[in-house]
């Protein structure tokens, strides 16, 4: 993996790295306890499986994502103006909060002005060290569950419930699509 | 007859589903029921002036007899009232905006503690010295 030379941002990604790692591990981890469980000869195999499948990896990382999102919302948005429409605070997140969170600025906002909104970043922050290397693309999911969460966790700090997922077709751009539930209670 | 001025009497910070995340009476007022039923009526002001305000300073919302209440809503909703004496006439509105910019500053990173739960009440040191600046009496000439 070839490391970033923007200075700044490598102690994230080198973190965010160990993160995925960490998760992973603990996936597996379980992943065995699960096991062993049936194994025991237990009569529900349906009930463990249920009991295990809660909490994977990625749901993991995105729960992380939420709590850091949700501080990163309150605290970046404390230095711009009362953001009043939908609009506003997407820009918003797009800017300020990529800013400060991920290194840059969204490159392109598109929205079907119905609630739906897509964000691209060509060079995102934490599959940067994947660049050209097109076999880590199924890898990619783990390294954007932060992120997602991230995202999301900074949507409801703002009063916004909504859904955030991407979608990767070449390395490092990323497609963020961010889906609006409706507000939450002000 | 010639005194001690405080800067204010009592600061709260509300959530934005109105959980009283954090509140602090200066010990004179502790015991009155009237500051806490002051801050109640300034919530529902807050509620009316925040669909018209254009920026997160709200300021002088209400008085009565006793006191006046100034607003502050960050873009996440959490309400920030700071409650004044009526005798704090020379009190500015730079002051205030310096005051809950400071509380907003504190707040924040009262958030960042991980092991801090969202909603649940403030624990600060940092706060509670703040409003103990903010309660300390300065002799009025």
């Amino acid at each position: 993996i070839e490391m970033s030379t923007a200075g700044c941002c490598l102690p994230f990604e080198l973190l965010h790295a160990e993160m995925v790692m960490y998760a992973e591990e603990r996936g597996r981890e379980r992943e065995e306890d699960r096991k062993k469980l049936v194994e025991c000869g237990l009569d529900d195999e349906k009930l463990v499986t249920r009991a295990f499948a809660h909490h994977n990896s990625m749901t993991y990382l995105e729960g992380v994502g939420w709590r850091v999102g949700y501080v990163m919302g309150e605290k970046v948005s404390r230095d711009v103006p009362r953001l009043a429409t939908e609009l506003e605070l997407m820009k918003f997140i797009c800017k300020e909060l990529w800013n400060n969170c991920f290194g840059k600025q969204v490159d392109n906002l598109r929205t079907n002005h119905q609630g739906v909104y897509v964000m691209h970043d060509n060079h995102f922050i934490t599959v940067a060290p994947f660049e050209g290397d097109s076999g880590y693309l199924d890898k990619s999911p783990s390294f954007l569950s932060f992120p997602c969460g991230l995202v999301r966790g900074a949507l409801a700090a703002l009063s916004i419930n909504a859904i955030v997922t991407t979608t990767v077709e070449t390395l490092p751009q990323v497609k963020f699509h961010i889906q609006i539930q409706g507000k939450t209670s002000k | 007859s010639a005194g001690c001025l405080r800067m204010a009497v009592a600061v709260a910070l509300i959530g934005r589903d109105n959980a009283r995340l954090y509140t602090r009476v200066t010990e004179r007022e502790r015991d009155d029921y009237e500051v806490q039923m002051f801050i109640h009526c300034t919530l529902d002001i807050v509620e009316d002036k925040l669909s018209k305000a254009t920026e997160l300073y709200l300021g002088l919302l209400t008085s009565n007899h006793k006191y006046k209440s100034y607003g502050f809503v960050t873009n996440t909703g959490v309400k920030f009232i700071l409650v004044l004496s009526l005798a704090n006439t020379t009190v500015k509105d730079t002051d205030m905006r310096a005051h809950f910019k400071r509380l907003h500053l504190l707040y924040t990173n009262c958030l960042s503690n991980p092991f801090y739960e969202l909603g649940k009440p403030l624990k600060s040191r940092a706060l509670d010295d703040a409003c103990a600046e903010l309660f300390r009496s300065t002799p009025t000439e």
